[in-house]
């Protein structure tokens, strides 16, 4: 124990720097996946059929392979389609942007898909009536769906969406495979350094699990209020 | 919303409907809804055929009829919200498929009564009654919230005006409804069987209240099987059957004088 509390001294600024960057890239990943998982999911569930092929390939494919290739060629492959990234350093030196930027766009295209099928679940479960009464006053499909449908849809979608942000601190330590410092990769360099092949992991594996509980604690919390107040 | 040409507002200015006995009398021009060969089907299974139903200004229509004759799917083509696959709905003698025609204007005068009362539950009594005046119809929400009070006032629920859905009773819920459907000012009412959802003793005050409205004039087409308010209120009983209008008159020659074998069976099964 006096070990791994040594280990963490020395190597503070390091870990502290790969929370940092973690929690960025979760945070990052989830609001660019989330406005594109909105649109994804209006696209389809909208009466656009070449939009609704689209949207549903997209999601298959996404959820078809893994996200460590997603974020390969999010970040090697980007210069090839003619994307090339600024790069300046970030956190004091501990990253540089291209790999942060592709690190947020590959975790963000991977959470889309996810969030598509969330908020097309959450607004596929409103009760038709509720649009049919809508339209029936004379009010436009727009605002049927923004007065509507979206505000009860939301309260559904929002404990799922925590869930998938909690999913996704766990799933960002992907990005080591791109060479971004993130909390999995510091530890790897921490092992590198001190010769030690357990302790490492194990403390970046608690804070990981610190990370999660507090904000799933969080969703759980949120989701109790939100019942509550659908009651009243 | 469509600039200057809008069908549905000429409409209101142009209708000066002629008397059935006048000369020149015409059902699709001079009616204010007129259902003209409404064809409808849903895959395989055809709904309604051929079925034209013309409602003058101030009728109160009643439909009955077994369940799965089209009754409700009737209603529904009238205000859209299902589309006929042929045949037309002129509204005060405009053809509602015309492109000039929006759909939403049309709807803003054909107020809808649902079954399943359909009250937004995210929102307060109030705020389900002004959304439609305030976002639609631009009003001021001073100016709505005033007129909402009148129509709860009308209905008897103006102290609920702060509640939530949620805390109110079936017969509560499809009064708010109604009240809705009327702050929009609506030409024709329509009303899908809006006491079969409700407890026995709650059917009551809700037909109360359409009594009132039919008192005050209101085109009303209404799916029922309240026999009794058909018979007191109606001016006219139509009963549809097998996708069809089968009879079709007063309410005193629909109960008691048709000979008609299916309406008879009906009838005997629901008395």
């Amino acid at each position: 124990m006096a070990k791994v509390l040594e280990l963490i001294t020395k190597y503070k600024a390091l870990i502290v720097s790969g929370v940092e960057i973690t929690m960025t890239i979760s945070l990052l990943a989830i609001v660019f996946g989330m406005i594109l998982g909105v649109i994804l999911a209006i696209m389809k569930i909208c009466r656009i059929r070449v939009l609704n092929v689209i949207a549903g390939a997209y999601v298959e494919i996404i959820r078809g392979t893994p996200v460590m290739i997603q974020l390969c060629i999010a970040y090697y492959g980007a210069s090839v389609i003619g994307i090339n990234y600024p790069r300046f350093n970030m956190f004091g030196g501990a990253c540089t942007s291209d790999r942060l930027i592709a690190a947020v766009i590959g975790l963000g295209l991977n959470a889309a898909a996810q969030i598509c099928e969330i908020v097309r679940g959450g607004i596929q479960s409103i009760d038709y009536g509720q649009t049919e009464a809508s339209l029936s006053l004379g009010m436009s499909s727009f605002g049927t769906m923004w007065k509507v449908v979206l505000p009860q849809a939301v309260i559904n979608i929002i404990p799922s969406l925590g869930n998938d942000f909690v999913n996704m601190i766990k799933t960002s330590s992907n990005v080591t495979i791109i060479g971004l410092a993130d909390l999995m990769y510091v530890s790897n360099l921490i092992r590198g350094q001190s010769y030690r092949p357990f302790s490492p992991f194990v403390i970046a594996g608690g804070i990981y699990f610190v990370l999660t509980y507090v904000l799933s604690n969080l969703v759980k919390l949120y989701e109790r209020n939100a019942t509550k107040s659908r009651k009243r | 919303m469509f600039g200057g040409k809008n069908a549905i507002k000429e409409a209101d200015a142009n209708f000066k409907p002629k008397k059935e006995t006048d000369a020149g009398y015409s059902p699709t021009k001079d009616c204010i809804i007129a259902a003209d060969k409404i064809c409808k089907s849903f895959k395989d299974l055809e709904v309604l055929r051929n079925v034209d139903l013309y409602v003058p200004k101030g009728q109160v229509v009643v439909i009955i009829g077994p369940s799965g004759s089209g009754k409700s799917t009737m209603l529904r083509c009238i205000n859209k919200l299902e589309v006929p696959n042929r045949g037309e709905i002129y509204y005060k003698g405009v053809a509602s498929s015309r492109k000039d025609a929006s759909i939403a204007e049309l709807r803003e005068r054909v107020g809808m009564v649902f079954q399943h009362f359909n009250l937004f539950p995210h929102m307060t009594v109030m705020e389900n009654i002004v959304m439609a005046p305030i976002g639609v119809k631009k009003m001021s929400k001073e100016e709505a919230v005033k007129e909402g009070e009148q129509l709860l006032e009308r209905v008897g629920l103006l102290d609920k005006k702060d509640e939530y859905p949620t805390r109110l009773s079936g017969g509560q819920k499809q009064r708010i409804a109604i009240a809705r459907a009327l702050a929009m000012h609506p030409e024709v009412m329509l009303f899908d069987e809006p006491t079969s959802a409700l407890d026995p003793e709650m059917v009551g005050e809700v037909l109360e209240v359409m009594k009132d409205m039919a008192k005050s004039g209101m085109t009303m087409i209404i799916v029922t099987h309240e026999m009794g308010f058909a018979r007191e209120v109606a001016d006219r009983v139509v009963f549809m059957d097998g996708g069809g209008i089968v009879a079709d008159g007063t309410p005193q020659w629909m109960f008691d004088e048709c000979g008609n074998e299916r309406v008879r069976a009906f009838l005997r099964s629901v008395l």
